[in-house]
């Protein structure tokens, strides 16, 4: 470009901006301001284009001057822009004489503003005039449904961040990748500023421009960047949390201090040396921790007030799994939005239909009639329901990867934290459970994962002593399996010591020392309350709470969670979760005058014993002789403590049901039929009763006690009560 | 309309408070002889005597459970809950569906009751706070005593009756069925 052209470019500019100057005083209205927004773009991209020294930082002044045009504060904004300017354009060089500034240009910014802009400040924070978080909440409460729309977007899109964040980290020169995390800010900025959200806007703008450098290769991103992203997701999460609630007319929390801490953080990263060091290797190089790279000491000096220590590696699998699901993207269903109370409000009433669907079906003089046409049309109502039932119920299963997204984080959280660095795999992330129990199921992995790393994972010097790999092996699953989802955590780390723990329930009083316990029971006393094994509180685990609130709750969700530990070696958590809590394939019993339902998974078989089957193996205890095998025998009834009339074995039905590996022999009056059900749940009334979970509204309308064969299997140990 | 004498006169007679002050309706039923009453934003429903399930393993005074529409809700025996000696249902009996509040959240709950009779307004000035003599967890669960021209009235604090935290905890069903033998932290 020859410089007679440059120069009549930099006066132009100059001279859009004095009409910018005036037309910015006073509140101008949304209108304009995007009017304004777009000037400045247009202008940050002309002076781009001048080949001047400096011409590129006054470029981005301007497009970022655009971007934090925030509503009813044009004025100051547009005036600090000019400030930049002039004092920019006094140092060209050749300037002809008209494009000295004149004393007058430089008083009217005084005098919009009272003071002497300061030259140091930013057009990120205008001095003073900060707009009052009252503001924010009346321009968004002027839209209800918009805010409501803004913050469920925008909640969405930090999610989505927060995932391609960790995956950033692993690589962080993947342009796609850097791509997909710059755009959400890019919506949530553009999004906040049209609805006048000043705070969200600033944060998201200043994440974006250091993303920016990274997109254009000024910048590679370590794991300060990525920390630094990582606490922008948490706070503007934070804010829009703050924002719905005052919306709701509830008290919101004051966020500036943190925001401007982190803007503060944002942009003292930014400045500092951009220094380009060997990205971490993608997931062939797993194994190496980040602080075996030797530029990692230059980039330590640049952040050591941000830096933490070593960071977790992250999950690889998963993106194996997203590969897929990129792929996949091409035929991917487009979702839509449903108030979850409307879904709910569905499920329930296809519940309801189902039950009375049944009941009508089972009706006596309904089956009395003989008319062929009927008899199809009552089929196909059946078919019908049965159909839509299975509709509803997947209408509530979503893929657990969120929930395992949230433990990504939060491993890498704690590993760094500990200064552990670990290896988190995942997989199974797409395993679709009950929605409920997606929430549910997050609160027990976190403990897990918290125990994992706290107790589990040795040091690294210890494992470098014990010739271990330095990251451990922290494994994440989740998969389908009889009817159940299951979730394994498994790490290689020290594994249980059962020996220890034995020693430490016995000092308790948990148990009593003498009878004899197997390894696997052994292991499930850690979720005793009252257990641990910790000698004093660490910040990560705690006291020895986790862990029995971690059973209870799986309990709740009408889940068990196994242990598999090899000392040395490792620990495998499995949670078994039922895959939907509303519908049971069960097999119904026949007590007395009562009917129970038994969970169809755990029925082995069932006979019809003959007397000489069972034996006594002292006045209370009985085993049956089931092709050879001996298997620990009772009544049923007797278990649950209900009063049927005694009957023999031979004048009974005997059903084996497994648990955990165990099974046992149970007789009832009779087997009536194979049913689906659905499950009601009894309620907080009979949270102790054992054996049973839940009740199954059946086909005359009268409820069967659905049993918990967990809860059967422990009755069982306790012994046959003796007839009261 | 002007009222006519006798009219007049009932309400010259009645206490000036009740005219005055905001009145509390209440259902009004007995258990056993004795009359109660229940503040009737409470109760949900008046049924009869359903098929009820009963359910092991807990306090006697819960039946079990029943169908209310495809909704499981428990059943207590209000006459085992106040300690009468048990007797067959009556003629009239009747589950009164209530919405119990606990520190858990609300839930519904089904009262075997052997008779409900009507709804009644009672004003503060009819209601006197229960005395505090007797056995502090019986009165817990009384809002009040109603004096009426019938004779007297315990009106239920239902929530401190039945909520969980007010159940007794389940008595075992069996001698070896002590849940002291296994979780010492739960209950």
């Amino acid at each position: 470009m020859k410089v007679p052209q440059r120069m009549e470019l930099v006066e132009h500019v100059g001279r859009e901006l004095d009409r910018l100057v005036s037309r910015a005083a006073g509140r101008p209205g949304r209108a304009k301001v995007v009017r304004f927004r777009a000037t400045l773009e247009r202008l940050a991209g002309v002076i781009g284009s001048l080949e001047i020294p400096g011409a590129a930082d006054l470029a981005a002044t301007f497009a970022r001057a655009a971007g934090l045009m925030p509503v009813g504060e044009t004025e100051v904004a547009v005036a600090l822009v000019r400030r930049e300017w002039d004092v920019w354009t006094a140092t060209l060089p050749g300037r002809s004489p008209g494009l000295v500034l004149p004393a007058a240009r430089l008083s009217s910014t005084e005098a919009l503003t009272g003071s002497p802009p300061d030259p140091d400040d930013d057009t990120r924070t205008p001095d003073g005039t900060d707009t009052p978080a009252e503001d924010e909440v009346s321009a968004l409460a002027a839209d209800p449904e918009m805010a409501t729309l803004f913050l469920a977007e925008a909640e969405d899109h930090l999610t989505a961040i927060e995932g391609l964040a960790l995956r950033l980290e692993a690589t962080p020169t993947d342009a796609t990748l850097l791509n997909d995390v710059f755009r959400p800010f890019h919506t949530i900025k553009g999004n906040a500023g049209a609805l006048g959200v000043v705070s969200l806007q600033r944060l998201a703008h200043a994440v974006e421009s250091l993303l920016d450098q990274a997109r254009s290769g000024a910048r590679v991103l370590g794991p300060s960047d990525i920390e630094i992203v990582l606490r922008c997701v948490d706070l503007l999460n934070a804010t829009l949390r703050d924002l719905a609630a005052r919306l709701g007319g509830r008290p919101g929390t004051p966020l500036e201090a943190a925001q401007a801490q982190l803007l503060a953080d944002i942009d003292r990263l930014s400045s500092s040396t951009l220094v380009s060091r060997n990205a971490p290797g993608g997931p062939g190089s797993a194994g190496r921790a980040a602080h075996d790279s030797d530029d990692t000491a230059v980039h330590d000096e640049a952040e050591s007030a941000l830096d933490g220590t070593i960071p977790a590696r992250l999950p690889e699998a998963g993106r194996a799994g997203d590969a897929s699901g990129s792929a996949g993207d091409a035929v991917a269903p487009v979702p839509v939005k449903v108030d979850t109370a409307k879904l709910d409000a569905l499920i329930d009433a296809v519940g309801e239909l189902v039950i009375v669907q049944s009941i009508i079906q089972a009706d006596p003089s309904l089956a009395a009639i003989e008319d062929e046409r009927l008899a199809r049309n009552l089929e196909q109502l059946a078919r019908i329901t049965s159909d839509l039932q299975r509709s509803a119920m997947s209408m509530r299963m979503v893929p657990i990867k969120r929930t395992f997204q949230r433990m990504a984080r939060l491993v890498r959280d704690l590993s760094r934290h500990a200064g552990k660095p670990v290896d988190l795999m995942i997989t199974g992330e797409d395993t679709e459970l009950d929605r409920k129990l997606v929430e549910d199921i997050a609160d027990p992995l976190v403990h897990m994962v918290r125990n994992s790393l706290d107790h589990g994972i040795e040091p690294p010097d210890r494992r470098a002593a014990l010739g271990k790999p330095v990251p451990a092996r922290l494994r994440l699953r989740a998969f389908h399996e009889a009817g159940n989802v299951v979730v394994e955590l498994s790490d290689d780390g020290a594994g249980l010591d059962t020996a220890r723990i034995l020693d430490i329930a016995v000092k308790r009083g948990l148990v009593s020392g003498d009878e004899p316990l197997t390894a696997p029971e052994i292991h499930q006393l850690i979720f005793r309350p009252g257990f641990s094994t910790v000698q004093h509180v660490t910040d990560i685990s705690g006291r020895g709470v986790g862990m029995d609130v971690v059973r209870r709750n799986i309990e709740t969700l009408r889940g068990r969670v196994d242990i598999q530990t090899v000392r040395g070696e490792g620990t495998t958590f499995s949670v078994k979760l039922p895959l939907t809590l509303a519908i049971l394939d069960g097999l119904v019993l026949r007590i007395g005058g009562e009917r129970y339902v038994m969970p169809a998974f755990s029925v082995r078989e069932s006979l019809r014993p003959t007397a000489s089957q069972v034996h006594a193996v002292d006045g209370e205890s009985h085993v049956i002789d089931v092709r050879g095998r001996f298997l620990p025998y009772a009544r049923l009834g007797d278990l649950l403590g209900v009063d049927p009339e005694p009957r023999p074995p031979e004048a009974s039905t005997v059903v084996v049901m497994e648990d955990d590996g165990r099974q046992i022999a149970l007789a009832v009056d009779e087997i009536l039929r194979k049913q689906e059900v659905v499950v009601k749940a009894l309620g907080q009334t009979f949270a102790e009763v054992r054996g049973v979970a839940g009740g199954a509204i059946l086909g005359d309308g009268r409820i069967g006690l659905i049993l918990d064969p967990a809860g059967v299997m422990s009755l069982m140990r306790r012994g046959v009560p003796r007839a009261a | 309309m002007t009222p006519t004498p006798a009219q007049a006169a009932n309400a010259a007679a009645e206490p000036a408070a009740r005219r005055a002050a905001a009145s509390t309706k209440f259902l009004a039923f007995s258990v056993d002889d004795t009359a109660y009453g229940m503040p009737v934003l409470r109760v949900r429903e008046i049924i009869g005597l359903l098929d009820i399930t009963p359910v092991p393993q807990v306090a006697r005074h819960v039946r079990g459970v029943v169908n209310l529409r495809g909704k499981v809700i428990p059943v207590v025996d209000l006459r085992v809950t106040f300690g009468r000696p048990a007797s067959g249902d009556r003629e009239r009996s009747c589950i009164v569906v209530v919405d119990v509040r606990t520190s858990r959240g609300p839930s519904l709950m089904g009262l075997i009751v052997d008779a409900v009779s009507e709804v009644i307004a009672l004003g503060p000035a009819d209601v006197e706070s229960p005395p505090e003599v007797g056995r502090s967890d019986e009165q817990g669960y009384l809002l009040g005593i109603a004096r009426g021209r019938s004779g007297v009235r315990m009106l239920l604090d239902i929530d401190r009756l039945l909520g969980v935290d007010a159940l007794p905890a389940a008595p075992p069903a069996h001698p070896a069925a002590d849940a002291a033998s296994d979780d010492p932290g739960t209950s």
